[in-house]
């Protein structure tokens, strides 16, 4: 899992049925430092997050395993809201 | 599997619940020789290390359903060990 900050949010009324109610935001990969690191993406949104929010999130198969329809081509999901990090 | 230092933790209050009562690490990628290369990750820790030890890493969504006995496993990095020591032709770490 990787931390990100919460830099949007996508909104799509036509998509596939197994990502539908599926919340969307545009995540920036951050260093646990906090620098951004590499490309924005978007990832589906299980806990609630908004823009501003630190998070961290699962890329790959695992993020589909995140919503209760497991079939689904999600390839990044948010896990959880970083209330703080300690290096 | 390969090996990385722990170098911090995520505390996170707001999470899915199959990461309720899971311990998150930060964990930088770390070479053989002891330098720390690639991006950082988080992993849930399944043997009590800390911050500083050097442990064995796995990313691999398979390896976490074992470890984890998830069905739809959410999690795909797992710290497997602690390193004690490598051993290296030309010395080693710890």
């Amino acid at each position: 899992m990787h931390i990100a900050k919460v830099i949007g949010t996508v909104v799509a009324t036509r998509k596939v049925d197994s990502l539908r109610g599926q919340k969307f935001l545009v995540i920036q990969p951050l260093t646990p430092e906090g620098e951004e690191t590499g490309r924005p993406l978007v990832a589906i949104d299980i806990v609630r997050a908004g823009p501003g929010d630190v998070v961290f999130f699962v890329r790959g198969r695992e993020a589909a395993h995140a919503i209760e329809e497991k079939f689904n081509p999600a390839d990044a999901a948010i896990m959880g809201i970083v209330d703080k990090v300690d290096l | 599997m390969y090996i990385g230092k722990v170098i911090g933790d995520v505390v996170s209050t707001v999470k899915h619940p199959s990461l309720d009562t899971k311990k998150l690490l930060i964990v930088q990628p770390m070479r053989p020789d002891g330098k720390l290369e690639g991006e950082p990750i988080i992993a849930i820790d399944m043997v009590d290390s800390g911050i500083g030890d050097v442990v064995l890493i796995v990313d691999q969504g398979t390896a976490a359903r074992q470890v984890l006995t998830m069905d739809y496993p959410t999690i795909r990095t797992l710290i497997l060990g602690v390193v004690d020591r490598i051993d290296l032709p030309d010395g080693g770490v710890r």
